[in-house]
C-alpha cells in the first residue's frame, strides 16, 4: 500500500519524491496517535507541501493501517494540500474509501482538492512493472496534479506569510 | 501580544497561521472532555518547519 508521493519543499519548481510505502514504516500497534510518531516519516511530512494518497478500498472503507499511519502526525499536516487516488479491483475505483477519508483529512488539517483519481479494475490498468496501460487516465491525472500543485503553492504562501490574527 | 516562536532549525521568526483542537491520546481509547486543548500552529517562512504549542490560557 502506498501513501503516495510528496512534494519536497524547494524554491521554484515542485519536486516529486519517491512513494512512501506505509507497510514498511516501523509503527507499533499497541498504541496509536502521536505517541507512536516515527521520526523519518514525521520529517517527510514536515517537509512536504502536499500529499497524494493512493488508497485501496477495503470492505467499503479505507485501510485501518493507512489511518494508523496518518494519525501518527498532526502539526506536520496543518494547512497543507491533499489529493486522494482511489484503487479497486472492482468498478468503483475506491470511491467509497475516498469519500470516507475526506472528514479525516479535514480533522488532520489537510485541505482537500476537488479532483480525485479513480483506478477501477486496477488489474488491467498497469502492467507487471507498474507502467500505465490505460492512457485514458492521463487527462484526469493531469488535472488532479495541476490542482494539487496549485493548492500546495497557495497554502505554502499562506503558512509562511499570512498570520491568523 | 502573542509571543513569536523562533524556528529551532534555522532561527527565523515563525508565522502563526492556525489554531487546532487537539484530543489528547495519552491513553489509547481514553478521551474525555478534559482531554481537549487548543494548539497554535506556526510555520517557518525560511525553512518551512512546523511547530506547535498550547494556546495561552488553555
Amino acid at each position: 500500500m502506498r501513501l503516495g508521493w510528496f512534494i519536497q519543499k524547494s524554491r521554484g519548481v515542485p519536486e516529486w519524491k519517491p512513494t512512501i510505502d506505509i507497510a514498511s514504516l516501523p509503527l507499533p500497534v499497541d498504541d496509536a496517535g502521536e505517541a507512536i510518531k516515527d521520526g523519518g516519516f514525521s520529517a517527510k511530512m514536515n517537509r512536504a507541501d502536499a500529499l497524494a494518497i493512493v488508497s485501496p478500498e477495503y470492505n467499503h472503507g479505507y485501510s485501518g493501517l493507512l489511518k494508523h499511519v496518518l494519525d501518527s502526525c498532526l502539526k506536520e499536516y496543518i494547512h497543507k494540500a491533499v489529493g486522494i487516488i482511489g484503487v479497486s479491483a472492482g468498478p468503483f475505483g475506491g470511491t467509497r474509501a475516498i469519500q470516507d477519508l475526506l472528514p479525516v483529512m479535514r480533522e488532520l488539517g489537510l485541505v482537500n482538492i476537488f479532483w480525485d483519481v479513480n483506478f477501477s479494475n486496477v488489474q488491467g490498468v498497469f502492467d507487471s512493472e507498474g507502467n500505465l496501460l490505460d492512457k485514458a487516465c492521463v487527462t484526469r491525472i493531469d488535472k488532479f496534479l495541476k490542482e494539487l500543485i496549485w493548492m500546495a503553492k497557495t497554502l505554502r504562501y499562506g503558512r509562511e506569510n499570512v498570520p491568523l490574527e | 501580544m502573542r509571543e513569536k516562536i523562533i524556528c529551532p532549525a534555522c532561527g527565523a521568526e515563525m508565522n502563526f497561521h492556525a489554531e487546532k483542537l487537539i484530543y489528547s491520546q495519552t491513553d489509547l481509547g481514553a478521551r474525555t472532555a478534559m482531554d481537549v486543548h487548543l494548539e497554535e500552529i506556526h510555520t517557518c517562512p525560511r525553512c518551512g518547519r512546523a511547530e506547535s504549542r498550547a494556546c495561552e490560557g488553555t
